[in-house]
């Protein structure tokens, strides 16, 4: 309903000679507010809270609350203490959560004011049915190159899940074209590399929220969920992709919060904007009515890992971006070794070595750091699921 | 000579005279049914000019008499003149025939043309002139002997002459003793003043002014005919009644003439009332583009906008950027933004009242226009000759020529269309007793690509019969029946393909009366809305579609109210409204309503019980009485002081919970749950005329107590929402202001100025924390927009070329900001500071056009014009909104303008 308006406003507003600027987030005003992120899951693991306060909107930082005393209580009236791993960071023991368990989390902060949050149930998820992608040259995402879509699919055959959220971890290879051989050690001193520099793994996770609800279907299927969309020109599709989706069953409430973080956050700039406002969580305050932020919610966690290869989308007419054409464009520079050293000293170590030719005193090429180091981009230390 | 040569022709005929005997008896009698008497009774034959006896009443009584003896009694102490010549009989106004020349005809040579009053028959050789010389004549009214010292009434129509269509909203103005009114929708007037000779000025912008000099005995009637000033079409005049400024007891209303806005710039080739409404003191937008006025400090919905007594639910077509009144087909368009007749209710801040012209009665004529957007014609055709006329009238959008100019593959399937059509029959019985038809459609469709369509469709239809039971009790009962729908259907993704939509219609009788007497002016009627909503209704799109079919419960209500107000002339100077409106309102079945604990927020965790209504019976009834005052105090120096207080109850709320009115808008019904919202206004207005009445000014401030305004939790969703209680706040508002506005009508230069200081604010307090805004503090609304200042100026190089401009600045509204960020569920997210604690940049705008018309010569078969306009010539980005996003986990901000550059138009116009 929400994408139809945006889509509709979309274009009226282009054909209405509108446009968008960017605006510069002047901090106009700052209200220091905490903010709670915990979750227990089934995992046998040491679970996270987080206690933290806002930062200024133009100033990004991590502001801990240190030294808070923070209990995480089952339905049993077992109590398990929380340790501060550091400022603002606590972990429970190393357990697991159990499915239909319920937990509240508490805390009292340094300066003595009480927090507790709602008595959240353990919710059972349905396992990620499929995980697939497809290819559509004309997906307006990719400035004319189109795009690659990441769906999912699942169900619950016992219909108690009506509310889902996901997110991913996404790995690439990169492979750069000239790869470097060789690293200079200083002086005149060229020596082989230990480690081979031209095979990296990249990552990113999902930042935006990724939710649905099945409420208003006949049965709690999901069908094609875009879970992750790759532009045509993005290079992460370029040798072999792999996406690692969690997928989380929530309760009413819990997607509630998420809806509205997701609509605040991301789905503004149409013409019929909802108005903004402070979105509670689970969590209250119980020694004033001070405003807490965050949500502490449990559930069992599904994952599945997928990979994709471009030969994967060749018959729909994807081709693989090349790596940036500046690196084949580029004329490699020609440097003896015995002239490496004041070479360095004269123009700076942007360029590095890729190859060495001929022998005595070789003819180093070199060339721009990123078309032969991919450790910048990634790192180069294989992923222990990586084929 | 020639004058003399009949003076004695007549003398000789006057010798074949011979007397019939007759007897007639009449109290009061008009003059012409009397007339056709004594010819239907003898061989009589009268001869005279309508108008000469047309407001005559006589009182006689003779048996078997000649005619001469009751003649003279009959006429004795009027200026008509008679004159037996056998069996004609010519009557003459106040010019004696003379049998013979008189005396001192051939002394007193060239100096006899400064009087006409003792040659006969003069006018009748140049009956042109005889017409237009009325205002040159002394026409009396009623009769001589009447010795009534108290207030004597005078009734009477104002007219067109070419199309003899009413003009409603005339003013009818008697300067010596500063005592006027207006002329109502039937074109009928009524004044009171005492015995005398007096000065009637008729005015309505666009037409001469007509001038009557009467001599008033007794109770009477006048209809006056007006003509359209030919040159005067071209002015900027938005109120049209010019002395009503500061007579008329009405404050807080504006009139927008539709003969007239035209030479304000036009956005894409249109004339809007809507917009240029919002160059009026105390009328505001959202922002550019929204549909929806604010008036006052009201909600968008707080307006009660009626064409021909049906309201219309959505007055915007594509998304708001034209108004669904096509300027065509208008009359007049009237706002009342405070001392609201008694007659309208149910909305709290305004009443918009729209009136569709009558066809011309008289003549097959046209008026049409293509511009880059839309194209439109109305055509008016007389059936039977000033009896039955119709006039329609549409509009379309004739090509996708807006979304065409976009290169962005997206929207290459996108489509955007609107069309309107309006007719209207009007069939006049006699004068006192007509009918009318209006209807009108409207529709919009929105393609976006291949899978979504969103359309939406107004439809109305009115039936009004206006009968007077004598000459001081006038009726009208109107039956009318509107529409509202929209419909989405979206196939986007197969599996979630639906089709959603809402209905509402109306039905609505009412049933005014006006009754004068004497200083008294009195309103009274009945009124019944009978509403059927569909709140919304989903269904499965295709056969892929997962999507389950779900409905909201209809929901069902019907509002009544009885009313009666007395506008009496106290005295000259001193005129009262008193009026008292009592509406109720029942929500009715067939619905099942959830129970709330009493002590407890309204949430699904509250529900005490669901009970279940059966078909029409009652859920809860709502009612309550709505007190409508007014004074105006004349003050020397063509200057008055207005006061008014009014009260309104609103029992239908429109749900949108953003921040301009979105095209998904449902509405709700009060019942047990939500409460009829309720206004209460006072506004002081001082009235000034300047510089001999060429400049008008006015000053008004208001203060107004609203409460049961409606507010959202955050977040809340409204579509197929079934417990929308559960998402609605209801609260307090205080919205106050003052408005300035200063108007030359007339002359090279014309125009407005129009400032406005206002403040609106909401209150949500609840004992609970879920039902609190901004902890429950004022914040101010959306709509909050301090200042706002506007001009609107025409400039007439000579009689064909005109330059015209229009000026808007207001403060920007109000949002929420940004107060911090935080990391959660791997990006960064914002959060909010309290409702609306921030404001976006002002809004500036300056908008330019030039007329150039074609040749004025009255015989032209068709007349025609150019417009040449150009929108926010400045091409000043104003920001519509501000708006932030987490991008990649990042949060960026941005501005969104709409018409950011600026926007020529041209538009070529014709009329036969």
């Amino acid at each position: 309903m929400r994408t139809f308006l945006f889509r509709l406003s979309f274009s009226i507003l282009i054909a209405m000679a509108c446009c968008v600027e960017p605006f510069d987030i002047q901090s106009v005003g700052y209200e220091d507010t905490l903010v709670v992120e915990g979750f227990i899951s089934t995992e046998l693991k040491q679970h996270r809270v987080t206690l933290a306060h806002t930062s200024q909107v133009n100033q990004r930082e991590f502001i801990g609350e240190a030294g808070a005393e923070v209990t995480i209580k089952d339905q049993n009236g077992t109590i398990l203490s929380l340790s501060e791993e550091k400022a603002g960071i606590y972990l429970t023991p190393k357990i697991a959560g159990v499915i239909g368990n319920t937990y509240t989390l508490n805390f009292t902060t340094k300066k003595g004011k009480q927090f507790t949050s709602s008595e959240v149930t353990l919710k059972n998820t349905p396992a990620i049915t499929n995980i697939y992608a497809t290819f559509s040259p004309d997906l307006p995402i990719g400035e004319g190159t189109g795009g690659i879509q990441i769906f999912l699919d699942t169900e619950d055959a016992t219909n108690q899940t009506k509310y889902y959220r996901w997110e991913f971890k996404e790995t690439y290879e990169i492979k750069t074209p000239f790869p470097s051989a060789f690293v200079w050690l200083g002086g005149n001193n060229v020596v082989f590399r230990d480690l081979p520099v031209d095979r990296c793994w990249g990552n990113d996770s999902s930042k935006n929220t990724l939710i649905h609800a099945t409420e208003g279907l006949a049965e709690s299927k999901v069908k094609a969920q875009v879970i992750q969309t790759i532009p045509g020109y993005s290079p992460n599709m370029r040798i072999r992709y792999s996406i690692l989706v969690r997928q989380f069953s929530l309760s009413r409430e819990a997607y509630q919060y998420w809806k509205d973080l997701k609509d605040q956050n991301e789905g503004q700039g149409s013409l019929y904007d909802r108005q903004p406002g402070t979105i509670r969580g689970n969590i209250t305050s119980l020694s004033d009515d001070q405003i807490v932020l965050g949500f502490f919610d449990a559930s069992v966690i599904s994952e599945k890992r997928v990979f994709f290869a471009p030969s994967y989308f060749a018959d729909a007419g994807y081709k693989a971006p090349k790596f940036l054409t500046s690196c084949e464009n580029f004329t490699p520079v020609e440097v003896l070794v015995s002239k490496i050293g004041d070479y360095y000293t004269r123009n700076g170590q942007g360029l590095i070595i890729s190859e060495a030719v001929g022998t005595g005193d070789p003819t180093l090429f070199l060339r721009p750091k990123y078309c032969c180091d991919c450790t910048n981009l990634g790192s180069n230390k294989k992923p222990s699921f990586w084929p | 000579m020639k004058r003399l040569s009949l003076v004695l022709i007549l003398s000789s005929f006057c010798l074949l005279a011979k007397a019939q005997m007759l007897s007639i008896r009449a109290e009061n009698m008009p003059m012409k049914q009397f007339i056709k008497e004594i010819e239907g009774t003898t061989s009589y034959k009268f001869y005279y000019i309508n108008s000469w006896v047309d407001s005559l009443q006589v009182t006689v009584s003779a048996e078997n008499r000649p005619l001469q003896e009751i003649l003279s009694a009959a006429l004795a102490n009027t200026k008509v003149r008679f004159y037996v010549d056998d069996t004609k009989v010519i009557l003459t106004d106040n010019t004696p025939i003379l049998e013979g020349i008189e005396p001192n005809f051939f002394s007193s040579g060239t100096s006899r043309s400064t009087s006409d009053a003792n040659y006969s028959f003069r006018r009748e050789y140049a009956p042109v002139e005889v017409e237009k010389k009325a205002e040159n004549k002394i026409i009396e009214i009623g009769i001589k002997q009447s010795t009534n010292k108290g207030a004597i009434s005078l009734v009477g129509y104002i007219k067109e002459k070419k199309t003899n269509e009413a003009i409603s909203g005339a003013l009818v103005y008697v300067e010596k003793i500063a005592k006027g009114g207006t002329s109502n929708a039937a074109g009928f007037y009524s004044l009171s003043m005492p015995q005398g000779q007096y000065t009637l000025v008729v005015q309505y912008s666009g037409m001469n002014i007509e001038k009557r000099n009467i001599i008033l005995h007794s109770d009477g009637k006048l209809d006056v005919f007006m003509e359209e000033d030919v040159i005067s079409l071209k002015e900027v005049v938005i109120e049209s009644e010019r002395d009503a400024n500061t007579s008329n007891i009405q404050m807080g209303k504006a009139t927008i003439d539709m003969k007239s806005i035209k030479n304000v710039p036009k956005i894409l080739g249109e004339n809007d009332i809507l917009r240029v409404a919002l160059s009026l003191p105390g009328v505001k937008s959202v922002g550019e583009g929204a549909s929806g006025i604010n008036v006052r400090g009201g909600n968008a919905d707080q307006n009660l906008m009626q064409l021909n007594e049906a309201t219309i639910y959505n007055t915007s077509h594509f998304l708001g950027f034209f108004s669904v009144f096509n300027a065509d087909v208008i009359k007049t368009s009237e706002l009342y933004k405070s001392g609201i007749p008694a007659q309208y209710g149910g909305r709290l801040s305004s009443i918009f009242d729209v009136q569709m012209k009558d066809g011309n009665q008289n003549k097959f004529s046209g008026t049409g226009g293509i511009g880059p957007v839309t194209a439109r014609l109305t055509l008016e055709v007389p059936i039977t000759k000033e009896k039955t006329s119709l006039i329609v009238g549409g509009r379309s959008t004739y090509s996708d020529w807006l979304l065409r100019q976009i290169p962005s593959s997206s929207l290459k399937n996108a489509s955007a269309s609107f069309y309107d059509v309006a007719a209207r029959l009007t069939h006049q019985f006699t004068e006192s007793n007509s009918i009318a038809a209006t209807y009108y459609y409207s529709k919009d469709n929105f393609k976006l690509g291949n899978d979504s369509i969103f359309s939406y469709s107004n439809q109305l239809a009115s039936l009004q019969w206006r009968y007077s039971l004598n000459k001081n009790l006038h009726s009208l009962l109107t039956l009318a029946h509107s529409e509202y729908n929209y419909n989405i259907d979206y196939n986007h993704i197969p599996q979630n393909g639906f089709s959603l939509g809402f209905g509402i219609k109306e039905s609505n009788v009412k049933w005014d009366f006006n009754l004068y007497k004497g200083i008294h002016k009195i309103d009274f009627g009945v009124q019944s809305k009978l509403y059927d909503l569909n709140p919304g209704y989903i269904n499965p799109k295709g056969s892929e579609s997962l999507v389950k079919g779900d409905q909201v419960q209809p929901e069902r209500g019907v509002e009544s109210a009885l009313y009666i107000a007395d506008n009496v002339d106290i005295n000259p100077k001193l005129s009262v409204y008193l009026g008292l409106r009592y509406s109720t309102f029942t929500a009715l079945g067939t619905r099942n309503v959830y129970s709330y604990a009493p002590n407890a927020p309204k949430d699904n965790t509250s529900v005490t019980d669901s009970v279940a209504y059966g078909k029409n019976q009652a859920i809860k009834t709502n009612q309550g009485p709505e007190y409508r005052i007014s004074a105006r105090y004349n003050l020397p120096g063509q200057s008055s002081v207005k006061v008014s207080y009014n009260r309104t109850r609103q029992y239908i709320h429109m749900l949108s919970n953003t921040v301009s009115v979105s095209p998904t808008t449902t509405w709700k019904l009060s019942d047990s749950n939500v409460m009829p919202q309720l206004a209460d206004q006072i506004s002081l207005g001082f009235y000034k005329d300047l510089a001999n009445r060429t400049l008008e000014a006015s000053f008004e401030v208001y203060y107004k107590w609203l409460d049961n305004v409606i507010d959202y939790k955050t977040g809340s969703e409204l579509i197929l929402n079934k417990h929308i209680e559960q998402d609605i706040l209801q609260g307090k508002g205080k919205a106050y202001g003052a408005e300035f506005l200063l108007r030359k009508r007339n002359g090279k230069l014309n125009g407005w100025v129009s400032y406005t200081y206002s403040r609106t604010f909401l209150q949500m307090d609840s004992k609970y924390e879920s039902e609190k805004i901004n902890n429950g503090n004022y914040y101010p609304a959306n709509y909050d927009k301090p200042n706002d200042l506007s001009i609107v100026a025409n400039y007439k190089f000579t009689r064909r070329y005109s330059f015209s401009m229009n000026f808007a600045y207001t403060t920007g509204r109000p949002i929420t900001y940004p107060v911090g960020q935080y990391e959660f569920g791997g990006g960064y997210k914002i959060n909010y500071s309290d409702r609306n604690q921030y404001r976006i940049p002002d809004y500036v705008r300056l908008d330019i056009g030039i007329n150039i018309e074609g040749n004025h010569k009255i015989k032209n078969f068709t007349h025609s014009f150019w417009s040449f306009s150009i929108y926010n010539v400045l091409g000043r980005k104003n920001p519509y909104s501000i708006y932030f996003k987490s991008e990649n986990g990042v949060i960026n901000g941005y501005k969104l303008s709409i018409f950011g550059a600026p926007i020529p138009t041209i538009t070529y116009n014709f009329r036969f």
